[in-house]
């Protein structure tokens, strides 16, 4: 709606003319100048300039809806008002119904605590016939650490519902909705991601995930890149060797050091996931099926902030408040519901 | 120069200068015609620019007869007008009290805090506390919430809904009032019916919105409180230009004021936190930069303490600085309990 066209809007002919002259072509380019601004660049008078912006911003502007009208609207046309029950019971009570439609859900908790199993569950319960429950649609299960395990999804399907899976066909055809996507880089991510916006309506997607976020800040530095080769070639059993120059830490904490080396570059002005996790959630509203994405927990350093500056003044009340965040912090903010796994261990 | 002030357009300007005509004294005994002769303009025009300036020039008079200055109002009528517009109940007692009874109608009210702190869950409270029929203390009016993060969940206005008439019948019980209306004949449906819900999905759509707002107003008379969850999203990602921000920012403040003093509504809104280096450490302070902090009336910050939910209020022109515990619950926001803790990641 922002980039409607002024020639569009139907605003008088005279006033029309003088936005393209000045090469005022979208909405957005009018309403972000100021009202005088707009008098000096267009030379008008006050009284033109504020109707031209009220017309404009009439047109923009987002239509509104009751609540009432809303919560009735999800009733009719969705599967449980709204919501992808997970099965277990009291998250599904917690959730009002379960996974919520048209925002994004973030799973959180240490490495593991069943994350990717939670996905995989999710994924199976997403392409399930609706007489079971589920969401009878495909899945588009973005695995960025290469965790996706086939024979474990099966194992899941076969053992929670038998009816289903061990009848002719059905496993095939379940798991054959469940599409995996290994994104190799960020830029293929964030490409890849466009493209999904154009299928999901034609495929008939009902759940996208991706595992993990965090993967795709740290596992695409320069460092995870060798990270993801190393891991591959774990996978093929072959015999890694290291060149006695190349000061590698064990494997275990390698993410740690990596990560480490990206913060003494100093702290980014902006995420470098900003775009796509907005772009996520406005796929999740604008196609209205649940979006799920798994983050990873690190310890945060006590001299990092985590206090307003009245708080210094009171004292520390509470003794120093010692936050868990995930690498992905600024995130919280913006992501629409937050999913905390309720069985979480320090680990 | 005083004819500089006028809102006319720049040539128009220009001509007035070239012609000779600097002050507003100067136009005051002209005819429109003679003007438009001089300025080589239609009579038309000639006549907006006398009309504009004559209003320019009864603003600077300095006996003007009823009023020093137009429109102005004494502080003693200032202070009757307040105590006839109640304020809107947050539920919670504390929280209440420090803010001297609830949120101001006809001022802007800034809640920020880091997220999980429960702003939305404020936001979608006094939606529904503004709805509290005038019988039960509250304005019986409707609220106008304005979503850009998409985080407005609607089970959870109707376990508010419910839980605040539940509340009202409960004190209805208690009083035993003998109203003439008898029962509380409210539905949480109702109270769904009376939230306006906006939608916004970029920073253009929010400030086409804050212009539409005055006109959808005069519409719905009976809004009293306008939330926006929140006020800094759109503004956070992409934005290279930081002036055009700031720039920006500062209009919708501007618009959001006046529209709270017009219409005598609050105006509730809701930001984030971002990290900021100040003397030698870095510190959490709220989002959208310094010149932002100036363009509310009121700031409530909300944030942890131990594992408790607390308020501070910030800054404000008439209360002072103090913190009250407060916590959500499933009824919404209540008073602090001592078993309503952050839970633990143990």
């Amino acid at each position: 709606m922002a980039n409607k066209l002024i020639s569009e809007i139907g605003l008088p002919k005279s006033i029309a003319n003088i936005f393209a002259a000045r090469n005022i072509v979208t909405a957005k380019d009018a309403l972000s100048l100021t009202e005088f601004q707009l008098m000096e660049l267009l030379d008008v008078g006050w009284a033109e300039v504020t109707s031209a912006v009220a017309h404009i911003s009439a047109i923009v502007c987002p239509p509104y809806q009751s609540a009432l009208s809303l919560m009735e609207q999800r009733v009719k046309n969705e599967h449980l008002a709204g919501h992808l029950p997970t099965g277990l019971k009291g998250l599904d009570e917690a959730l009002c119904g379960g996974i919520p439609f048209g925002v994004l859900t973030e799973l959180v908790g240490p490495a593991g605590i069943g994350k990717t199993q939670f996905c995989l569950k999710l994924s199976l319960l997403a392409s399930l016939p609706s007489s079971y429950g589920g969401l009878d649609g495909h899945v588009i299960y973005i695995d960025v650490e290469s965790k996706f395990s086939s024979r474990r999804l099966i194992e899941i399907g076969a053992k929670s519902f038998p009816e289903i899976f061990l009848m002719k066909g059905m496993a095939k055809k379940m798991s054959g909705r469940i599409l995996v996507w290994r994104p190799a880089s960020l830029s293929e991510f964030t490409e890849r991601l466009q493209q999904i916006k154009v299928s999901l309506h034609q495929n008939e997607v009902k759940l996208l995930v991706i595992d993990s976020m965090a993967a795709l800040v740290s596992g695409f530095s320069r460092f995870g890149s060798i990270f993801k080769e190393i891991k591959s070639t774990i996978s093929l059993a072959l015999p890694i060797v290291f060149p006695k120059s190349l000061p590698l830490p064990s494997i275990a904490n390698f993410t740690d050091w990596a990560h480490s080396r990206e913060c003494e570059q100093g702290i980014p002005r902006q995420h470098p996931l900003g775009w796509h996790v907005s772009f996520i959630k406005s796929l999740a509203e604008f196609s209205r099926i649940p979006i799920v994405v798994t983050n990873q927990v690190r310890s945060q350093s006590s001299d990092e902030a985590c206090q307003f500056s009245f708080q210094e003044m009171e004292g520390n009340q509470g003794g120093s408040c010692k936050i868990w965040f995930s690498s992905c912090c600024c995130f919280g903010s913006s992501l629409g519901s937050c999913c905390n796994n309720p069985s979480c261990s320090r680990g | 120069m005083e004819v500089g002030r006028l809102p006319i357009s720049a040539s128009q300007r220009g001509k007035l200068i070239s012609a000779g005509y600097t002050t507003l004294s100067s136009l005051s005994s002209l005819s429109p015609s003679d003007l438009a002769l001089d300025l080589r303009i239609s009579d038309n025009e000639a006549a907006e620019i006398l009309k504009v300036a004559s209003l320019g020039s009864r603003l600077d008079e300095p006996e003007g007869g009823r009023a020093i200055v137009n429109g102005a109002q004494t502080a003693w009528d200032m202070l009757h007008e307040d105590e006839m517009f109640p304020r809107i109940t947050t539920s919670c007692l504390d929280l209440d009290n420090i803010l001297g009874g609830g949120i101001n109608c006809k001022e802007v009210t800034e809640i920020g805090g880091v997220p999980g702190m429960g702003k939305t869950q404020l936001g979608i409270q006094l939606a529904v506390n503004v709805q509290i029929p005038v019988d039960y203390g509250g304005l019986g009016a409707k609220a106008i919430y304005i979503d850009t993060e998409g985080s407005f969940m609607v089970e959870r206005v109707l376990q508010i809904a419910e839980a605040c008439i539940e509340d009202m019948t409960e004190c209805n019980g208690l009083l035993r009032k003998d109203f003439q209306a008898g029962q509380l004949k409210m539905h949480p449906n109702n109270i769904l019916e009376n939230i306006f819900y906006f939608r916004v999905c970029s920073y253009t759509e929010q400030i086409a919105l804050t212009n539409y707002l005055d006109k959808f107003i005069s519409e719905h008379k009976d809004v009293k409180v306008v939330i926006v969850d929140s006020v800094t999203f759109h503004f956070r990602q992409d934005f290279d230009d930081m002036a055009l921000r700031t720039r920006l920012l500062s209009g919708i403040a501007l618009k959001l004021m006046k529209l709270a003093k017009e219409h005598g509504l609050a105006v509730v809104l809701l930001n984030q936190v971002t990290t900021k280096y100040i003397e030698g450490s870095f510190q959490l302070t709220l989002a959208l930069g310094d010149s932002w902090s100036h363009s509310c009336t009121n700031r409530v910050i909300l944030y942890w303490n131990g594992n408790e939910r607390y308020a501070y209020i910030d800054k404000s022109p008439s209360l002072r600085s103090a913190s009250a515990p407060y916590s959500v619950t499933s009824k919404g926001i209540r008073n602090s309990a001592s078993t309503c803790k952050r839970i633990r990641m143990m």
